[in-house]
């Protein structure tokens, strides 16, 4: 039985898709057979940040259309074994989705694979409604940011609501807070949200925490997935949020502020971890 | 007709009756003159255009001298309120003949709902304090969740306060009784609503802003309190609301409510409850 997590936010931009490509790279990586969906019909990234934008035949609304079948839509990635992506459609609109064909679709990999990932587009629309409907666990990627804390806290109380765990009355979603685009700089100058401030909010449990880097943009201009690149900070980070995910303890990185050492500060060096 | 074809046929209804909650501006006529009643209400949307909006009210009938035999006309009554962008639903407060002749000309006879002392201090239209709810539905289902759908829109203040909310469910599988006390442990998200019908509210967990607690009675918050808080919605000008920290946007009671606009001290906010005095909301210490 495969574990449906949704990667969800409210907010656009904060780092949904790169947080659902890194995650699901990391949990292949550890051997896990991963596939991940993207929900956002019409306006797809996914498969861009994946790498994998020029191997799209079928999408998502052919198979629920039933003109194709999971395994001529299905895209196996290159570079990671037991990693598969399930583009959205770029010529269609989310009236497309249905909840009964996205049942059948997640039932059919729910056979085959261990974790299916939906990356959810933004707002609270039907895209993102059906993205988190079937999940078993969230993992809300949040900015440190008043408008994107508010607009968690609305996902959050939408994932204790309208999902088929809360419409059953059966356990809730676990919901996890991944706390992206993090500047120890800038909370230390109280100008940015600490992870304290937001988790006295939002008050789930924190899965991580992924400095602002510059290692992200790259990634997703060159289609690799952040968390193949471990020389890099957000990398390393992600990282480590899967292995918390998976139940192993790990001390949060990149959030205090380096005191540079004198050498460094003559040649600029940054170090990553 | 033998059973089979009995179950093959499925009829689906025309409509469903549901139990609501409306709490409506109250228009009490002083004066049987229409004409005078047709020019203050010009008057008054003269001055603000949007004062009325198309606000639905309750004709309060029992100021109106009238002798016993003097008709009033209801149906001209209503032409002049529809006239001046007013709604009238109903009529309250008459003799029963008067009832009888507001029936006719197609007005609805109010019920009114248990009296206490708030009764008398129920805000007119002239009442710039008072926020009016609308449209309250409260559906108990199977299985202990409330549907709740509610638009909170505010009449008579001259900001325009309108806001707009969805449906919202709240899964409840602890303490939940149809009519009485509330309980929630977990904490209540931007975004939804809950309303404790009959009794106090109690939060046991932080409150985000962009959230909305309701309720006939007391509220309290052991965590602390964003968003909004309305206590004693039907009129309970004794209801409080307590809380162990005080950052809301809005608090009221019985109506009378107060915005915190200016960022408060984070010292001042702790351990707080807010009541009506003298028809003023104050904050005091717990």
């Amino acid at each position: 039985m495969a574990k449906i997590v949704v990667i969800t936010s409210g907010k656009g931009g904060v780092g949904k898709t790169t947080t659902s490509a890194a995650v699901a790279t990391a949990l292949a990586l550890k051997g896990h057979k991963t596939v991940v969906i993207d929900f956002d019909v019409g306006l797809r990234n996914l498969d861009l940040i994946m790498g994998c934008e020029r191997r799209v035949v079928y999408d998502l609304i052919n198979v629920i259309n039933g003109e194709a079948n999971l395994t001529q839509t299905l895209i196996k990635d290159k570079r990671v074994d037991n990693l598969y992506v399930l583009p959205a459609s770029q010529t269609r609109d989310k009236d497309a989705l249905t909840t009964e064909g996205i049942e059948k679709i997640l039932a059919e990999l729910s056979k085959t694979f261990d974790y299916i990932l939906c990356d959810s587009p933004a707002g609270i629309e039907r895209g993102a409604l059906l993205a988190m409907y079937f999940a078993d666990e969230a993992i809300v990627v949040t900015n440190p940011e008043v408008s994107s804390v508010r607009d968690s806290d609305r996902i959050l109380g939408v994932l204790a609501s309208k999902t088929k765990r809360a419409e059953e009355g059966k356990e809730k979603v676990k919901e996890y807070l991944l706390l992206t685009r993090y500047s120890p700089e800038r909370v230390e100058k109280g100008e940015m949200l600490s992870v304290e401030d937001v988790q006295e909010i939002l008050s789930i449990p924190l899965l991580g925490i992924i400095p602002e880097s510059k290692a992200v943009l790259k990634a997703s201009n060159s289609g690799v997935p952040v968390s193949l690149d471990k020389e890099s900070d957000a990398g390393q980070a992600y990282l480590d949020a899967v292995d918390r995910f998976l139940g192993e303890t790990r001390a949060h990185r990149f959030i205090n502020v380096e005191k540079k050492g004198l050498l460094q500060r003559l040649f600029g060096k940054k170090k990553a971890g | 007709m033998d059973n089979a074809t009995n179950h093959a046929i499925k009829v689906e209804p025309a409509f469903v009756l549901k139990g609501s909650l409306f709490t409506l501006s109250v228009l009490q006529l002083l004066d049987s003159d229409l004409k005078k009643l047709g020019r203050e209400l010009s008057e008054k949307i003269r001055l603000a255009p949007k004062f009325f909006h198309y606000a639905p009210v309750v004709i309060d009938l029992s100021k109106l001298a009238l002798s016993p035999n003097q008709p009033f006309d209801f149906q001209a009554c209503n032409q002049v309120l529809r006239g001046h962008q007013l709604i009238p639903v109903g009529v309250r407060g008459g003799s029963a003949q008067m009832h009888q002749a507001a029936q006719a000309a197609g007005f609805a006879v109010m019920i009114e709902p248990h009296s206490n002392t708030a009764d008398k201090n129920q805000p007119n239209l002239a009442n710039r304090k008072t926020i009016e709810n609308n449209a309250q539905n409260n559906v108990q289902e199977a299985g202990g969740k409330i549907l709740k759908e509610k638009d909170l829109k505010e009449l008579k203040n001259l900001k325009d306060l309108e806001t707009g909310l969805e449906n919202s469910e709240e899964n409840l599988n602890n303490n939940f009784k149809k009519s009485g006390n509330l309980l929630i442990t977990s904490p209540i998200r931007s975004g939804q609503q809950v309303y404790a019908q009959g009794g106090d509210l109690v939060v046991v967990a932080s409150v985000s802003p962009g959230a909305e607690l309701l309720a006939d009675g007391n509220i309290h918050v052991y965590g602390t309190l964003r968003g909004r808080a309305l206590a004693g919605i039907n009129g309970d000008v004794k209801a409080r609301v307590f809380c162990h920290k005080l950052q809301a946007d809005l608090v009221a009671i019985a109506g009378h409510y107060k915005v915190f606009e200016d960022v408060r001290a984070d010292d001042d906010d702790f351990y707080k409850q807010l009541y009506l005095q003298d028809g003023q909301l104050c904050i005091g210490s717990l």
